[in-house]
């Protein structure tokens, strides 16, 4: 029958009525498994051995020699008593663990990352080195970064700010920039004792003007800048620009930075957030097809090559619903051929194909083309301008609630 | 059934046990093993394994009435059992054994 820590306990107490009282050491390793006498063995050697030490080399060396010798039979009084302990005795090692070693955890975790006083001030949010890029119109909460010596963050709402040099700044102590035109000036940043001059560059942004598609042709495997254009309140280009951009499918396109790159047929959206302004772009990637005929209702964003000599006209059928029918020249800028729909048809805007240079500089034809009978694009280059006219006829089917 | 296999200190401890005969509690065979060893083994390391010599079968022990030299408590003795007497022998031969055919060490092949 297994004997339990506590008659263990009771079996040694008698024994020891009159005797030394067990140390805090002893309790623990009977507590943990140990057989009792075994243990006062051990301990009973300690106190002969440390009493003739005691006598011939006094007591300093003796308790030392005491000491050293208690430490380094620990792991073998431990180990024994586990053992003998068999799966209790682990569970109370492990308890014993866990009380002596989480409290001390706690304190090197707590002296590990206290914060200590200010050190370090740098430009935080709309980072640009040491500086800040306002593309706001509205005012806006310059936000400093400050560190202590080990780096970690502290609160920053007591960072003030004084113009310092430059263009005159509209700025007041807390930090709050207004940017009514271009300007760069610096301004000096301070918390208690520490300081430091950033760099404010304003550029209002009043627009972002954007195409309303970005289409690839599938296998596309370039990356393009995103096609859209900042437009500060003095009617000139921003090019200094922190924002935020999103895209909504990353199935079907990736972002890189500013750029963007086709990943598989299906259409999403990019959202471009610059100051106050916003503006989204529907990014559609084409599945390449021989022929318009007899798509798949799945079939939602096609694309057929389009290559017309002087004087080449092609019919094509095109498939039934709604769709956009758009023309993408090989090159960008390069002239379209005329385009008609013939059938019955509604288009927007106006009432057919309207050739529209894009707010970049692209050419597109788009047209929201409503089939209501038997309708074919007709596509024809004249025996004017290049020898070729090259691109891709896309439609993009719209599922109609 | 074959001896329990011995290690190197349980080797010693054991004969350190025989060789001590009544004497033989925790602290004279800590002695005797530094005296023939010339190592200082802890004593945790000893007490650890003349427990283990007494779990395989090999020592048996009993305590002494109280020592004040020892703050009241007693010592626990050790004596080799029958076992322990077979483990020994069998260890005497293995090592015998190994040592056949090698001849005195004063061996051209061992210098």
């Amino acid at each position: 029958m297994t004997e339990t820590p506590q008659a263990r306990a009771l079996r040694v107490a008698p024994r020891r009525a009159g005797g030394p009282a067990p140390t805090a050491s002893e309790r623990l390793l009977v507590a943990l498994g140990a057989d009792p006498d075994f243990i006062d063995g051990v301990f009973g050697d300690f106190a002969e051995e440390y009493a003739v030490r005691l006598a011939h080399d006094g007591a300093p060396s003796a308790a030392a020699w005491r000491a050293w010798e208690l430490v380094r039979s620990m792991p073998h009084l431990l180990l024994c008593a586990l053992r003998h302990g068999g799966p209790r005795a682990y569970l109370r090692v492990g308890a014993l663990l866990t009380i002596v070693m989480l409290p001390l955890a706690v304190v090197v975790v707590a002296i590990l990352t206290r914060d200590g006083a200010p050190a370090t001030l740098d430009a935080g949010l709309h980072q640009a080195g040491n500086g800040f890029v306002v593309n706001n119109l509205r005012p806006v909460q310059l936000q400093m970064r400050v560190r202590d010596k080990a780096g970690h963050a502290l609160p920053s709402d007591s960072v003030r700010f004084a113009w310092a040099s430059g263009s005159p700044l509209t700025i007041s102590p807390l930090g709050i920039l207004t940017c009514r035109e271009r300007a760069n000036a610096t301004v000096r940043a301070s918390l208690g004792s520490i300081s430091t001059i950033v760099d404010v560059r304003c550029r209002p942004v009043q627009e972002i003007r954007a195409t309303t598609w970005i289409d690839f042709i599938e296998g596309d495997t370039t990356t393009r800048h995103l096609p859209f254009e900042a437009i500060g309140n003095d009617g000139r280009p921003v090019m200094e620009l922190r924002g935020a951009v999103r895209i909504f499918d990353t199935d079907v396109a990736a972002l890189e930075g500013a750029n963007i790159r086709a990943k598989a047929v299906g259409q999403t959206f990019v959202v471009v957030e610059i100051g106050e302004q916003e503006a989204q772009m529907m990014v559609v990637v084409h599945q390449r097809v021989r022929t318009f005929e007899q798509l798949r209702d799945d079939q939602r964003y096609v694309a057929r090559a389009v290559r017309l000599a002087h004087g080449d006209t092609v019919h094509w059928a095109v498939p039934h619903g709604t769709f956009w029918l758009k023309y993408l020249p090989r090159r960008a800028g390069e002239a379209p051929p005329t385009i008609t729909v013939v059938g019955s048809i509604g288009c927007t805007p106006g009432d057919g194909i309207h050739v529209r240079r894009m707010p970049l500089g692209e050419f597109g034809t788009y047209c929201l083309v409503q089939r209501t009978g038997d309708i074919s694009v007709t596509l024809a280059h004249g025996m004017s301008g290049a020898e070729w006219v090259e691109g891709t006829l896309a439609i993009e089917r719209v599922q109609l609630r | 059934m074959p001896a329990p296999t011995l290690g190197k200190l349980e080797l010693a401890a054991l004969l350190a046990v025989a060789r001590l005969d009544d004497e033989a509690y925790g602290l004279a065979v800590r002695a005797d093993l530094a005296d023939r060893t010339g190592r200082d083994y802890s004593v945790g390391a000893v007490y650890t394994t003349l427990q283990r010599l007494e779990d395989k079968g090999l020592l048996r022990s009993h305590a002494s009435e109280p020592l004040p030299v020892r703050g009241g408590r007693s010592r626990r003795h050790f004596s080799v059992t029958g076992a322990g007497a077979r483990a020994l022998r069998e260890a005497e031969r293995n090592a015998a054994a190994l040592w056949a055919g090698v001849g005195s060490l004063s061996n051209p092949r061992l210098a």
